[in-house]
């Protein structure tokens, strides 16, 4: 069901948490677009509400009020059960400190999305982790991997699915700066052959390589800025020709 | 021309495939190696576990023991016989307050076993949920690591408690009828009512923390770090 909507469409979302005896609003009527193949960066002070987005999007949290649509499909409305299908099937998501399960291997920690599937992509594992560089870590379990490592593993993994949105919450937060341009040229790769990235980020680096800036703060947008639009029409043509392979429904 | 191989062939899990099975990763290797990073609790309760049901295998047979010592009873019984009814009601109460004991003891394990798993290992089962596992196939996951613990408990003790019946046995015989010991008896329903009380047991002690899984927040848990 398209709703004639962008590839990502917030509207009017509020959410708030209670801490203590207090509620935070961490998003405050926020509305935004994000078109199919872009690359945005949300930057913004800490509590600007760029992970509770981020979260929102890959239908980890639900909107106190408003709506969340992603290709048409209004996530906010699904149940956890939906959701937790949307997540596999759509999303990939890579976390700051990585998330890695201490006590499997890098190549099956890459598995773990895929693990209750028939005939898990075991192959594709092994190419995303050759592709990240891993090619001679893949039996090695988190502990003895470096920062930089975990988060090629933990890209891997987001990838296993092949996701339309790849959703990265300060995904330079801890590693070197070395290391975080390496990471940061591999997204751009990512985005270049067709993903949807969204990036939660603090870093300059990160906000330098995207190809739109989203700015937040108290829950709002308070500037968002296309650097790339010609891009997207590239990605059109793509699409056109049956380039891009996309997954909307479980 | 021969291609130099690939880092997944150097993999050792390629290997595996390589000796004729198909290279695979299920939950049920993700179980496993859960089981063997946290091996000392895994040990420790899955002991705990057997040496209940030992004693439940142990003090059944008595049971069992009884119900063979008095079958051939008929008639006034002479004083001695009485003296020995006394020792066997006194025995059978035994048994049952073993039973209960176990029954409650095993929960508690698995209970423990549980909730220290849980608590312990939240953020990795609600990165699981982030990436797309339903919270039923994460509750499967940590059931059927709990039923490990539990099933492996209750073979051992199980086996255990068989093994000694016939050596135990007849020392207690001639106690018992000295009015000091009891007598044992293998019997075969002792395997699948240990079994089942360990069911119970881990049915029981699984429901809180499974409750507490599915009552957890994963996006609570991958906030507060």
């Amino acid at each position: 069901m398209d709703n004639g909507t962008s590839f990502i469409s917030v509207r009017s979302v509020v959410k708030e948490y209670r801490v203590g005896d207090s509620t935070v609003r961490a998003l405050d009527g926020m509305d935004m677009e994000i078109d199919e193949g872009d690359m945005v960066a949300l930057m913004g002070p800490s509590g600007a509400g760029k992970t509770t987005l981020l979260n929102m999007i890959g239908g980890l949290d639900s909107p106190d009020r408003g709506s969340v649509i992603v290709k048409g499909m209004e996530i906010s409305s699904l149940n956890e059960g939906q959701r937790a299908l949307f997540r596999k099937n759509n999303v990939g998501f890579i976390f700051q400190f990585f998330n890695l399960i201490p006590s499997l291997t890098a190549l099956e920690n890459v598995l773990v999305p895929v693990m209750f599937d028939r005939d898990p992509p075991f192959d594709r594992a092994v190419e995303l982790l050759e592709r990240v560089g891993l090619s001679g870590r893949m039996d090695h379990v988190p502990g003895r991997l470096s920062g930089g490592e975990r988060q090629r593993v933990a890209i891997a993994r987001a990838l296993i699915n092949d996701p339309m949105i790849v959703l990265a919450d300060e995904p330079t937060g801890n590693i070197d700066s070395v290391t975080a341009r390496e990471i940061v040229s591999l997204f751009r790769e990512l985005n270049d052959e067709g993903k949807t990235m969204i990036m939660a980020t603090h870093d300059r680096l990160v906000s330098a390589r995207a190809r739109s800036v989203i700015k937040m703060r108290d829950g709002h947008v308070v500037r968002g800025k296309a650097k790339s639009r010609e891009r997207i029409v590239h990605l059109a043509d793509r699409k056109a020709s049956g380039g891009i392979r996309r997954k909307v429904e479980g | 021309m021969s291609r130099p191989p690939s880092a997944a062939e150097t993999s050792s899990l390629k290997v595996r495939r390589g000796k004729g099975r198909k290279a695979r990763f299920s939950p049920v290797d993700y179980i496993l190696k859960d089981l063997w990073r946290n091996r000392s609790r895994s040990i420790m309760s899955m002991s705990s576990v057997a040496a209940l049901s030992f004693l439940f295998v142990l003090f059944s047979s008595m049971d069992a023991g009884f119900a063979d010592f008095f079958s051939g009873d008929t008639g006034v019984p002479s004083d001695e016989q009485k003296e020995l009814y006394k020792v066997k009601g006194v025995m059978e109460n035994w048994v049952y307050l073993i039973t209960a004991l176990s029954l409650i003891l095993m929960a508690l394990v698995v209970s423990n076993t549980g909730i220290i798993t849980v608590v312990e290992r939240r953020f990795e089962l609600a990165t699981l949920r982030a990436l797309g596992i339903s919270m039923p196939r994460v509750i499967f996951m940590v059931s059927a690591s709990l039923a490990m613990i539990l099933y492996g408990g209750v073979l051992m003790g199980t086996v255990l408690g068989l093994l000694c019946i016939p050596l135990l046995d007849r020392v207690s015989l001639t106690l018992f009828t000295q009015g000091i010991g009891f007598p044992l008896s293998f019997d075969p329903t002792l395997i699948w009512r240990s079994f089942l009380v360990g069911t119970l047991a881990g049915a029981i002690g699984a429901s809180l923390p499974l409750i507490f899984i599915a009552r957890s927040s994963p996006l609570e848990v991958l906030r507060d770090g």
